[in-house]
This record gives C-alpha cells, structure tokens and sequence, in this order.
C-alpha cells in the first residue's frame, strides 16, 4: 500500500474504559506521532518498544499521559510503519487524540483498512484477510479459536501445500511437452496421477469440513416448532437460561417468530421461536404459521416439540429431533414405553428445566457432523467452499478420464492449469514462470 | 556492397536472424535501409546448434513466414532433416523442427538480402547513436562516417562487450574467431538506456573422422517431413541422421574433478545463463543422480566434417573437455574444431520497450533479438521481423504492429519481454502461452495472414492462394456438419451423425475416415502436405472446440484491459492505495496499457482495481 497516506482510528470500542487504543499506520506515522509530544520532549521511539510518555494538544497544553509502541514496517500488521497509542479510555481523549492525527496529516481509516493494507503488502492472504473480521465478530470462544487458526493461515498453508502439488503435477506434464522428445513417459504420468489423487482426496475431506466450519463460526438457526402451547417458548427461555420469550397458558401467544442467541457447546445458535402451527382464521396468527414453516425449511436443525405421547413421531428427519416436552405430566411407566419405542425422542420438562443439557448435547450433535476440534483445518465460508468444489470437480473429471486425456497431453495441462487458476481465487493468480521454475528445477533440461 | 550515402530511412545495426529479418520486412515499405555489420559475409549466421524450429520455436517460424519473413522458406531449402515433434502429445503442441545446412542458409539468406535493391550492406562497426529531441538522429561508425536516419534497430546480438570463458582463459569477442564491439553500450546508457549482463554457451565442435561411429546409435527424420513455409511447393529434403551418444560415469568423475576450473562454478562469471540449456558440469552437479546423459552428434552442414555436440554446452577447459569426452566409448581419440566455450555479453532489459519493441525513451530507436535478452535464432528472428515493420510504421508515422497473446507465440513473447523480469536469456516455450490450444503450427496463417496483408507483407500469390486456402476450409467445416454415410466411417456409428460430433469422440481420428470421404473437397492449389494439414487442422479445431471456448471468457477480460491506455508518465510513486512492490515496478517499467501492468510480477489484482478507479476519478 502506498503509505504516503497515513490513516489512523480508534482500535477500542466508543465508550468509557480503563485503557483505549488509537493506531496509525503509513509512513507519516512516526512523524504525526512525534509532533504530539510536546516539543521539549527528548524520549526517541524505538521500534517495538513501549514508551510511556506525555501527549499534548496542538497548543501544547498536557492531554494525556499514555504509552506509545511504534512498529516499523515492513515487520509490522499492515507492513507499514505503525504506531499505537494507549492513552486513557475516555471519547473525549480518544477522539482529541484522532483529531490531532488528522490536523498533522492523517486521514481516518475506512472500515477494514488496516487489514485491507496487510492483505496489500502481501502480510496476509485472501483466506486470512477474511478471518481476521470474522475473528473480530466470533461469538463463542471455538469460533474464535478457529478464526485464530485461520488468521495463523492454517487454511492457507494447506491451500499453499495442495497448490504445489498440483503445480509439480503440471509441470511434469509441462515436461513432456515442452522438453520431453520421447513418447509420454509412464512413470512420470503415473506420477502426476497419483500427486492429482492425493489432492483430490484433501480437497474432498476440506469439503466434508465446510458444514461444522460454518457452524462454528457463522453460528447455526435451530427453529422451535410444534402446535400451540407445547412448550416451545418456555423451552426457549429454559434454553437462554432467562424469561426471553412471554409465556402464557393460552394456545397461539406466540404470534411472530422470536430469535434469541446463545452458546450451544461452543457453538453460537440462534434459537427461533416460531408461532405454533394449526389452522387458525386468525389473520396475523396464520402468517405467522407460514413464516415458521418457512423458518423450519431454511434451518439448521429444528426442534419439533411436543406434549403428547400419543403423537406421530415418524415423520423425523434428520434435521429434526423430536422433543417431548411436560415429561413430568407422564408416569414413569408411560414415559418408559414411549421412549422405549421411540428411541429418538428427548423427553424434558422446560418449566421444570430437567434433560435440559441433554437437550443440548443432542443439539450439538445434530447440528455438527463431527465432534470439533480447533486444530483442524475447517472451511469456513461459502466462497471458500464453492472456490474448492470447483476444483474438486475439475480433478474428479481429469481423473475419471485420465486415460482419454493422455492422447492428448495439451488438453490434460489446460484443465490442470484450470484447476490451480480457479484454486487462485482464494490465494493469487500462478504465473506460468512458476510452472516452468518448476521444470527448470526438477529436470535436466536441454539436450 | 552495392553503394554508401550518407542517409538512410532505416538503419540496421547487426546482419544476424534478427537484423536480416529486420531490413527484409522493412523493405517490403518501399523504405531505404542501411545494414551495417562487422562482417557482410556472417549474414543469417548460425552460431550455435544447426537446428531451426522445436517445441515452440517451430510455431514461431510459421508465425515468421506468415507474416512473410525469411526463416521458414530458408530453413526448407537448406534443412537436411525435418521432423515434426510431440506427435503423440496432443495437435496443439506439434512442432516442426529441421536439422540445417548451416552454410547453405547463410548464402541462402545473404542472396536474398543482397538482391534487395533498397538494402545497402555496409561493413562497419556502429559506436555510437545521436538524438535530437528525443528521437533518433543518426548512427556514428568505427570509420569515423556519420549516417543519419529516421530509425535505428539495434540488433548486435553477443556482440556488445562480449566475454568469452574458456576455463580461465578470457577473450574478448562477439563470436568465437569473431571481435566484438565496444562502445555502443555506453552511448546508448548515455541516453538513459540500462543495461545489464547475460551469459550463454555452445558445445565443442568435433571432427567427424575422430568418432568412433560405430558406438554410437542413428536417428533419423520423419519420412513424411512437414516444412516451416506455407510457400514452400515440392518439398523433398534430405534426411541425414544425427547419431546419439551417452555421457559414463568416467566422464562425469573428470567433470566433477575438475568443477572448480569452470568460470561457472569459480565464480568468473557475473551473467545469469539458461537454466533450460544448463552446461555440462551444470547439469552433473545438479542431477548428480543421473549416471548418464544424452549426447546428440550433429552434422553442421551437408557433408559437414565438423559435428557439433549437442547437450555438452561448457566452460571447462580445453583439456578437461576433451578428457572427459574420451572416456566415453566411442569417442576415445575425439580431436576438436573448437571448444565449448561461455559468453559473457551486455543486454538491454526489454521492459524498457514498447510492445511494438521501441524503447519508451528515445522515439525510432528499436531493439531486437538476443539483446533483449532472449535466445535462439527464432526468437531473435520474430523480434527482427516486428521491429522491422514498426520502424518503417514510425518513418511513415502509421500505426505500429502490437501481436496480441491470444493470436501468436510472437505476441507471448514481446509481452513478456516488456512485463517479465529477465533473470535468465528467454525462451519460447509453449506453456508461456496461456492459450496454447489455440496457437497451433497448422493455423499460423489463419491467425496472422491478415496482419501481413495490412502490413504490405505479402504479395498476390500468397494472398489468393490464402484466400482460396480459406475458402477450403470452410468447404471441410461444412462437409463435416452433415451427418456421415456409414460407409465413409471406419467406426461403427448407430444414427446419422455429423463428422463434427464423431471428430469430439475420443477414439476418433482423421484416420478413421475413409480416405474418399474428403474427395469433395478439391485443393489444387495446395501442396499435398499443405491439403492433409488443412485437414488436420480442421479436425483439431473440432475436436479443441469446447476448450477454446473456455478460453474466450480469459481472452475477452484480457483484451479489454489491454484496451485501456496508461499515460507513460504516470506518478505510481504518489498513487494511494498501489502495493509499494506494485508501485515500484509500475513506475521502472511504465507499462502502456492496463494489461500490461496486470502481466508485471508484483502487480496483484487489487492494484489493477486502484489504477482503473485512478483512471476513473482522472
């Protein structure tokens, strides 16, 4: 980024607290920063050192004393000179301090700009750029986890790995054409086949990842269905673990869908309270029947809540968990023979708030398909996942007709190149020089 | 010579690939030309392998001889093996290649000069050139004479400040046996052109009767061999067999000995040198676990007693060289020419050129061949012929010729030239060309026909014969869109089905047509090698058809960047929102258009997205 422009903002949330930051980063950094000391002030700002040091106003009246750390590029988060200001979290201090920024030079930052420079200068890749807002917005600490792993470019450097196995397959092919005077050599083709299948088949575990990555990070919808007055909206609360939703004895007081967020096992869930369904000629009520079927189709999970064990319950799939709430209105027999004979069915009492863990370990697993762990690699957004099922259909067709392919090679490079410049869309474009680097450097080349 | 005035439309400096290619296509403009070179009878010199064509280089040569230059009708008459490559790889990568009479294409090409009227050759040595403004003035000799004109090409090749490393032994050259030329480097820097260093080498020469050719193994050409020219009428060459040999593990413990003697590995030599066509030693220390490599025996000529050691490119000494090649059976009393031998010699980073190949700086003066920083005859040739046709565009201040990537590997390699950083001498190779699969031998004339007509390249025969030609083309394209009778078709085919679906099977060949089944199309103006490739080339458009396509949505992108002009001078420096990489190499390379600059390592997408917003809020 060409850092001639110098911007700054504040890093801390608006409001009062112990301590807030205010950032600049360009290469005016340094100079902004030292026209806020006051001119007697002799302390040099030493890179990557914290400087406790007295700010004053352009008059040079005292504003703050606050802690100063200066990072100097190319070694810092944009790759430009950065200077932090910690100064005391008063809005007042903070936005003095982002005004007088502003008067010696600097413009505000634009949303994302910090990050959008480190992407510029080449500090983080398309893939980590992304984590770093998501990272920012995690609502459970395992979204946060992973959007570390992510920012730390785990994703990446299997993305860079994957690449370089294709881009070698390539050129072996590339040698064949290019250098190669002799019939296509087997070994070297075989070669190329088996580096494609081993990418192939990461590609296809990365794909089985993308359901639980954005769960865990985008958070899951679990909608709360079933007819008027089984408990949907006391399960609600029992959920949130607080009176969210209003509760009455009366069939149908839930008449719009309620949305309220928690912490499932780590993973963060928007619970949507729905009206209950049943023919009504009630105008409002009926619309809101419709939006919860709706709601139902377009959910992670649905819970279908019901208060009776006289109830048909095949009509589960996979996304839906029977739940039969009031389990304290049934006796134990009763409740021991419909459980029995429908082992699918968590039986729970919102109101007295039993099984309610149960409930969510079920959840959990209904919403995950594996059991998480922050170490793997997930894949994370949609571009992510239909940037990667693109290039794993591209393998699967070179591979199912690799034999049609070989009689012509030219064809075979073209769709692998496909592969790596579609891969491109989530880490920069591959050049051919990469491709020919490659041969230059595992072949003996020239006759 | 034929006379010498002192004022020429064009002067070409150096009568190399790219220098006679030069002042042949600028003499089609009706333009006086002035060729000067240290040795008027070094035209067209093949100094190093006696081969034209290759993976490639051969696709160059069509693309040459479509827009009529001299190389692929040369290499016809004096090749003495011809063979098409990459038979079994795919059509887009068939590429023709010859063996050459080294001699014979020298006066073939010095008889062609020296019969063009408007060409002068003047034995000389040009040490200086002069500007007025910023635009070419004149040229000042070794003789002391001064010739002015409108455009001057510098094409001089290895011959500025040449080095020649034999072992430790140092000789100041453009060529073995040939002096080089000192001087003109420093005026052109004076002018605020920048130079740098590249090194290249070539093989020993041996004498024929000193080869034990009973150890070694024969190849021959094809026996159906494809020629380079679309002109080309009765093509029959010869086939003269080159002969292989492998390298033993005696040889390689010599090398290895004696490492350290190579001006490569001492350290002698500063120039980057091609990795694709490593030196012997080079290739022992870095694939040290290959036992053996392949030796070609080349004859240099028809008859020729001197054979040229194709694959033992080196700077050892003399007498390591020679050691290490008697122990290889075969070889064992080999006496040399001339040793392998290294040149060191001064280039000019192309990036300092427009994509019509003059510099950005000083208007009529262009550069072409092995000076920017390229090797092989072909690229040196293709770089002449468009340098050569620009600079009478600029005398007659018309607009220049810019080949596109998607239509020639001659546009591939102009474009890379001026956007790619030259950290090695260039070399075509086709994956350099993104859209390879269209870029085929068979098609050069159907992509670049129409540049050479605009361009005043061709004559009346060449242009009906290219009509016609066309016309049988599509005559191929209609038979093949109706459905096929059965017994035209070696394969069984269930339902009426066009040629043109049957060819997209892919157990399908232009074989399993009956040999009548194109007798409807009647070519009497074509060669019968000419006729079964326009058949070819109709059966792999067909067949590539579906990929091409995919490429078009590539090519459309490209072009519209390529459409969008930046100013020369722009200040990338003050550009907010450009990577500092990106506007580093922006403002030393001054890229004319948007995809130029796209093309330039560095430059990622969101630096092309700041500079057409830049060019947006302009």
């Amino acid at each position: 980024m060409h850092s001639k422009d110098t911007i700054v903002a504040p890093s801390t949330p608006h409001g009062y607290g112990g301590l807030a930051v205010v950032r600049m980063s360009g290469d005016g950094a340094l100079r902004v920063a030292n026209k806020l000391l006051p001119k007697t002030n002799t302390t040099p700002l030493i890179n990557r050192f914290a400087t406790t040091l007295l700010v004053v106003t352009p008059d040079g009246d005292p504003l703050d004393d606050v802690v100063v750390t200066l990072f100097s590029g190319p070694n810092s988060y944009t790759g430009e000179d950065i200077i932090e200001i910690s100064c005391h979290g008063s809005p007042a201090i903070v936005s003095s301090l982002v005004s007088f920024c502003v008067e010696y030079g600097c413009r505000i930052a634009d949303p994302g700009e910090f990050t959008r420079r480190a992407y510029i200068n080449g500090k983080l890749d398309l893939v980590q750029a992304e984590s770093v807002a998501s990272l920012i917005h995690s609502r459970s600490l395992d979204a946060a986890k992973l959007n570390v792993r992510l920012v730390r470019g785990s994703l990446s450097n299997k993305l860079v790995e994957l690449r370089s196995k294709l881009i070698k397959a390539l050129s072996l092919i590339e040698f064949e054409l290019d250098v190669s005077e002799d019939e296509l050599d087997e070994e070297r083709l075989n070669t190329a086949f088996s580096l494609l299948v081993s990418v192939r088949e990461i590609f296809s575990t990365l794909l089985k990842t993308y359901h639980d990555g954005r769960i865990i990070t985008s958070g899951a919808r679990v909608v709360l269905s079933g007819e008027p007055n089984v408990g949907k909206s006391t399960l609600l609360n029992a959920l949130l673990g607080k009176n969210r939703a209003i509760t009455s004895d009366a069939p149908g007081t839930t008449r719009d869908t309620i949305e309220a967020y928690s912490v499932v096992g780590g993973v963060p869930v928007c619970f949507v309270d729905t009206a209950g369904i049943r023919e009504t000629n009630n105008a409002i009520e009926s619309d809101g029947v419709r939006r919860s079927i709706e709601e139902i189709e377009t959910s992670d999970f649905t819970l279908r809540i019901i208060d009776n064990i006289s109830y048909p319950v095949d009509i589960i799939n996979v996304k839906t968990l029977v739940v039969l709430n009031k389990s304290d209105l049934f006796s134990q027999k009763q409740l021991k023979l419909f459980l029995n004979k429908h082992n699918n069915v968590v039986s729970i009492s919102a109101i007295r708030e039993q099984n309610i863990s149960l409930l969510e370990n079920k959840i959990l697993s209904g919403l995950l398909n594996d059991k998480f762990h922050s170490a793997d690699i997930y894949l994370t957004t949609s571009r992510q996942n239909s940037v990667i099922k693109d290039c794993h259909g591209g393998l699967e067709n070179i591979l199912s007709s690799w034999n049609v392919l070989l009689a012509t090679a030219d064809v075979l490079a073209f769709e692998i190149r496909d592969v790596i410049d579609n891969l491109g869309f989530l880490m920069g474009p591959t050049t051919p020089d990469t491709v020919l680097d490659k041969v230059f450097n595992s072949f003996c080349v020239g006759k | 010579m034929k006379r010498t005035s002192l004022k020429y439309d064009i002067i070409v400096v150096g009568g190399g690939h790219a220098g006679v290619e030069a002042a042949y296509a600028a003499s089609k403009a009706g333009l006086s030309i002035g060729l000067i070179t240290m040795d008027t009878n070094a035209l067209a010199r093949m100094s190093c392998n006696p081969a034209i064509g290759g993976s490639a280089k051969g696709q160059i040569v069509r693309e040459i001889d479509a827009l009529g230059g001299l190389m692929g009708e040369t290499t016809d008459r004096c090749g003495v093996q011809f063979k098409l490559l990459n038979k079994s790889k795919g059509e887009a990568v068939w590429s023709p290649r010859a063996q050459v009479d080294k001699r014979k294409y020298e006066s073939y090409i010095s008889a062609k000069i020296r019969n063009v009227d408007s060409v002068d050759l003047i034995r000389d040595e040009v040490v200086g050139v002069d500007v007025v403004g910023n635009r070419v003035d004149s040229c000042l000799l070794r003789s002391g004479n001064t010739i002015y004109s409108q455009s001057i090409i510098i094409t001089s090749g290895t011959f500025m400040d040449g080095l020649i490393h034999i072992g430790d032994r140092k000789i100041p050259a453009g060529r073995m046996g040939e002096s080089g030329s000192v001087g003109l480097t420093s005026s052109l820097v004076s002018l605020g052109i920048q130079t740098g260093r590249l090194k290249t080498g070539t093989p020993p020469r041996l004498k024929k009767n000193s080869v034990n050719w009973s150890n070694t193994d024969i190849v021959f050409g094809d026996e159906s061999p494809t020629p380079f020219s679309f002109s080309t009428k009765e093509f029959a060459p010869q086939n003269i067999p080159c002969h292989t040999i492998r390298t033993t593990d005696d040889a390689h413990a010599i090398i290895k000995k004696n490492i350290n003697h190579s001006p490569l590995f001492s350290g002698d030599i500063g120039g980057v040198g091609p990795r694709y066509c490593p030196s012997i030693e080079d290739k022992i220390n870095r694939f040290s676990h290959h036992s053996s490599h392949l030796l070609f025996l080349e004859p240099e000529w028809s008859g020729s007693d001197q054979i040229y050691l194709n694959g033992f490119s080196t700077s050892l000494p003399e007498s390591v060289q020679i050691e290490s090649l008697r122990a290889i059976p075969g070889l064992e009393s080999v006496a040399f020419y001339r040793p392998g031998y290294a040149i060191e010699y001064d280039y000019f980073p192309p990036s300092q050129l427009t994509s019509t190949l003059e510099s950005k700086i000083v208007s009529g003066l262009f550069f072409a061949g092995q000076i920017n920083g390229t090797s092989g005859y072909e690229e040196a040739a293709a770089q002449g012929l468009i340098a050569g046709i620009n600079a009478s565009c600029c005398v007659k201040n018309i607009e220049q010729l810019t080949l596109g990537r998607e239509e020639s590997y001659i546009g591939v390699l102009i474009d890379d030239l001026i956007t790619k950083d030259t950290l090695e001498p260039y070399r075509m190779f086709t994956s350099r060309a993104e859209y390879r699969l269209s870029l085929r031998y068979s098609n050069a004339d159907q992509r670049l026909f129409p540049y050479a007509e605009k361009f005043g390249l061709s004559n009346l025969a060449r242009s009906s014969k290219h009509n016609k030609k066309a016309q049988a083309l599509k005559s191929v394209f209609e038979l093949l869109s109706k459905p096929v009778s059965p017994g035209l078709i070696n394969n069984k085919v269930k339902e009426p089905t066009s040629g043109a679906q049957l060819i997209k099977r892919p157990e399908i060949s232009l074989e399993s047509f009956q040999s009548n089944y194109f007798d409807v199309i009647k070519t009497p103006f074509l060669e019968p090698w000419e006729r079964s490739e326009l058949l070819h080339e109709a059966f792999v458009s067909i067949k590539y058809e579906g990929y091409i396509k995919r490429q078009n949505a590539s090519i459309q992108k490209n072009k519209k960047l390529n459409l969008v002009k930046l100013p020369l001078f722009l200040d990338y420096l003050s550009m907010v929102g450009l990577s500092r990489e990106a506007s580093e190499k922006l403002s030393s390379i001054k890229p004319e258009t948007l995809g130029q600059a796209s093309r330039i390592s560095g430059v990622s997408p969101s630096d092309i997205s700041v500079l057409t917003v830049y060019l947006k809020n302009k």
